[in-house]
């Protein structure tokens, strides 16, 4: 009897098994063979080296203007927001912290979260409310973004601003 | 452990050879199927990644701005969810893809499309990377595979209901199988209980169907056969033997019989010498008559004259014959009856199963005897009484087999039994279709009743 | 005294026999073989005869068909054969009686006093058909005065019947009264001897006219 009733449980207890996960999964993430991907996709030429975006600075009377400037692709936020901190053109001036520095910047459909890490330490409300200001209308331009969060990480709260319209 | 039947075995083993089978291939498909299903969903869902990464990099190349809605409108038509790193930079189609999702390894971009089954949430989902180094950027499309869990489960059932309904079939099989393998083996069986119960003409069908069936069929006849000639071979040497003691068995008594007829002239020492030898001489003739009778009964050569007989007028007949020439004190017949009734008995053979009744009932008794007849059970019932020390329950089985000898010894000195009388009582009454037993009498010692079906008179 | 013939081939049980029946006053004949019982009978005619069936050389049957084709003498076949066929077959041969070895000899000598008892009693002559019985004579005569040879037994047998005045006697009545025994007779000894009978007094002994079987309860002669 129990000769017979072995195998038989063992087969159940397989199917049974196996049906917990239905479809097989993968350890690690398994590669793709080059030569079965779409030619050109995999490619590093043919892309712009630059690209002209707009940039927003605060002129003497304290207006938001624009400025266009080329930079080097690829256009990240970090790029944007370097740019805006440390090449500001003559007779204009940026609110952002020199020190701003930038963890991750995650785009959902047209809200955009920004992960500081420090830079805003010991900056007033007004400075910091006109680089909220600054970098909502740069992204507005760049992402298509309609909304700023910037989550200060080192002071454990969230800002945001709703970009103007353009 | 209880004795199970071979047939359940088998049914069992075809049932389980069944399930096995069934399940072997059941799985053997299973496995099979969801690895096609699988690879080719893998497949388009690579295909479905390299069209959008191959928009996302002419939208990066292009202009940003256009990015996030290119992703939620992708995410929407693919049912997937997108997600382009750019450096430190995420960018995701819909809500629900967050670059958490994405598992550690893969954020370090490399330079091969790769891919990972992981689960989440109890939901399988399938990540693609694709490095778009032109724009150095990494499209990543995660998409869920409920459907196909779904969809294998479905599969699983009903693999699972055919192994089900395989195991049954093949019990079912097995049972319609087994009942025709069985058969000549309940055949068989059938066969010995009949031979065991006496029936030494029973024979299986030697045209057997089957080898293995006609050579049990053959081993069984050619036991039957030996047996019968074993049987034979027993009952005639018992019939040779008593045979054989017959004729001096004759002389002796004739020259007892001459000696008595000179009685008065011999010494008084001598006298009682002579009064011992007849007595077992006579003895002697009982039991060479009762081993020939038993022995012609095992043969199956003695001839029975069966005779339609009122049961009173022979009883009475044979009780008065019974006493007289056994020299038995008269004994009491009482009749229960009202009208005649009828037995089919052989007038002799009856005749010794009263007479052994009555002596063993005075050997063991203590001078009181009394024969009751009645109406019982369909039939007439004959009762011997005696007010002797009675016969223990555990001995009444066996007091009706060949020389049984109970504890409750002869208590007379001068008449031996044969130890065959009862078990001829035995013999006969069941060749007249009747029945005997022991019981407990209210004189206080043994009561043999002998019970025989009644038959319709014979009388015009 | 009477006068009794013993063919016996085992010498033991016949030196038995001659002692028990000489002890019971009787002259004895006694016989080793067939041929020597039928010198003997020829020579003394005994009142009576006890043959064994299995003798050496002409056997018993034919020595009971010399006896019986010329007197009318009682024969006791002795048989040790279980075969009731060997019995019948005595019996058909002219036998009267027979016992079975090992005998009790009381029950051998009863037997034979039974024999050499019944003589015909008084009984009225009577007639049947063209037959006169005369029980007194022992004689049956046909109208022609031809004369009808009968056994003792047929002839006990034949009054017996007469004597019943048309009653059914059955065969345990008809052992007991002809042969002498209680109730355990043979009733095969009765069913022979009537078919001999019938044989010599019916006109047509397969249709019975007067010797009627009635059936479960014996015999009845019809006058």
């Amino acid at each position: 009897m129990s000769r017979l009733r072995t195998p038989l449980l063992g087969l159940l207890a397989s199917v049974l098994l196996s049906a917990c996960t239905l479809v097989p999964t993968d350890p690690s993430p398994r590669s793709v063979n080059s030569a079965d991907v779409p030619s050109g996709l995999l490619n590093g030429g043919g892309a712009k080296k630059s690209a002209t975006v707009a940039f927003w600075y605060f002129d003497a009377e304290g207006r938001l203007v624009k400025r266009w400037e080329r930079i080097s692709t690829p256009v990240t936020i970090a790029a944007l927001l370097t740019h805006l901190t440390q090449r500001v053109p003559s007779g204009l001036t940026t609110a952002l912290p020199t020190k701003i520095a930038l963890t991750r910047a995650v785009v959902r459909g047209d809200e955009v979260t920004l992960f500081i890490s420090a830079g805003f330490r010991g900056v007033d409300p007004e400075t910091e409310m006109a680089a909220m200001r600054q970098m909502v209308a740069t992204l507005r331009d760049t992402f298509g973004i309609s909304t700023l969060n910037v989550n200060d990480v080192e002071r454990g709260r969230t800002l945001f601003v709703d970009a103007p319209a353009p | 452990m209880a004795t199970r039947s071979l047939r359940g075995r088998l049914t069992w083993t075809f049932a389980v050879g069944a399930a096995v089978l069934s399940t072997v291939f059941a799985s053997l498909t299973y496995f099979g199927v969801r690895h096609i299903i699988v690879v080719s969903r893998q497949a388009s869902d690579l295909q479905q990644a390299y069209v959008n990464a191959a928009l996302v990099r002419s939208a990066v190349a292009q202009d940003s701005a256009s990015l996030p809605s290119l992703l939620t409108s992708l995410d929407a038509a693919t049912t997937s969810s997108s997600l382009v790193q750019l450096g430190s930079t995420w960018i995701e189609g819909t809500s629900v893809a967050d670059p958490t999702s994405i598992p550690a390894a893969f954020r370090v971009a490399g330079t091969e499309v790769v891919r990972q089954v992981v689960i989440e949430h109890n939901v399988p989902v399938l990540i693609i990377a694709v490095p778009l180094p032109a724009v150095r950027a990494t499209y990543f499309q995660r998409r869920e595979l409920a459907d196909l869990n779904g969809t294998l489960n479905r599969l699983l059932g009903v693999l699972a209901l055919g192994t089900l309904f395989t195991s049954g079939l093949g019990a079912y099989a097995g049972r319609r199988t087994t009942r025709r393998a069985i058969a000549p083996l309940a055949d068989t069986a059938q066969a010995a209980r009949q031979v065991a119960e006496g029936d030494l003409t029973v024979r299986l069908p030697a045209n057997a169907p089957h080898s293995e069936v006609a050579t049990l069929s053959a081993a069984f006849n050619e036991m039957v056969e030996q047996l019968v000639l074993r049987l034979e071979r027993d009952a005639r040497f018992a019939s040779d033997v008593s045979h054989e003691l017959r004729s001096p068995l004759t002389t002796l008594a004739m020259s007892a019989e001459v000696l008595r007829l000179h009685e008065a002239e011999l010494h008084p020492d001598a006298r009682e010498a002579l009064a011992l030898l007849t007595t077992d001489v006579a003895t002697f003739q009982s039991l060479v008559e009762d081993l020939l009778d038993i022995a012609k009964a095992d043969a199956g050569t003695d001839t029975m004259v069966e005779e339609v007989l009122p049961i009173g007028e022979l009883v009475t007949q044979c009780v008065i014959s019974a006493t007289r020439r056994h020299q038995l004190p008269a004994t009491a017949l009482d009749s229960q009856l009202d009208g005649e009734h009828y037995v089919s008995v052989d007038r002799r053979r009856f005749e010794r199963v009263i007479t052994n009744l009555l002596e063993n009932a005075y050997r063991y008794g203590d001078d009181r005897v009394v024969v009751t007849l009645a109406l019982g059970d369909g039939g007439v019932q004959l009762t011997v009484d005696d007010n002797g020390p009675g016969i223990a329950p555990a001995e009444r089985e066996r007091v009706f087999e060949r020389f049984y000898r109970g504890a409750g010894a002869s208590r007379r000195g001068d008449a031996r039994g044969t130890g065959l009388g009862l078990a001829l009582v035995a013999e006969h009454v069941s060749r007249f279709a009747g029945r005997v037993e022991v019981a407990e009498s209210p004189l206080g010692g043994c009561r043999m009743i002998v019970w025989l079906p009644a038959v319709e008179g014979e009388r015009e | 005294m009477a006068r009794i013939l013993i063919i016996e081939d085992d010498d033991r049980i016949r030196t038995a026999l001659r002692l028990m029946f000489e002890g019971e006053e009787f002259v004895v004949d006694a016989a080793a073989n067939a041929e020597d019982g039928i010198t003997a009978f020829d020579r003394q005619t005994p009142d009576i005869a006890i043959i064994d069936l299995m003798l050496p050389g002409a056997n018993g049957f034919d020595a009971c068909r010399h006896i019986r084709a010329t007197s009318d003498i009682p024969v006791i076949i002795v048989s040790a054969r279980d075969d009731t066929a060997d019995v019948i077959e005595g019996l058909e041969a002219g036998a009267d009686d027979y016992v079975k070895k090992p005998f009790v000899p009381r029950e051998l000598l009863a037997r034979v006093r039974a024999h050499l008892r019944r003589r015909p009693t008084g009984r009225a002559a009577f007639t049947m058909g063209d037959l006169r019985i005369t029980p007194e004579e022992g004689t049956v005569l046909r109208a022609d005065g031809t004369e009808i040879h009968l056994t003792a037994t047929e002839f006990k047998l034949l009054t017996e019947l007469a004597g019943a005045n048309g009653r059914v006697l059955s065969r345990e009545h008809l052992l007991e009264h002809v042969w002498g025994y209680d109730y355990f007779g043979d009733g095969r000894l009765v069913d022979v001897h009537m078919r001999r009978l019938r044989a010599k007094v019916e006109p047509e002994s397969a249709t019975p006219t007067f010797i009627l079987t009635v059936r479960g309860q014996g015999y009845k002669l019809v006058l």
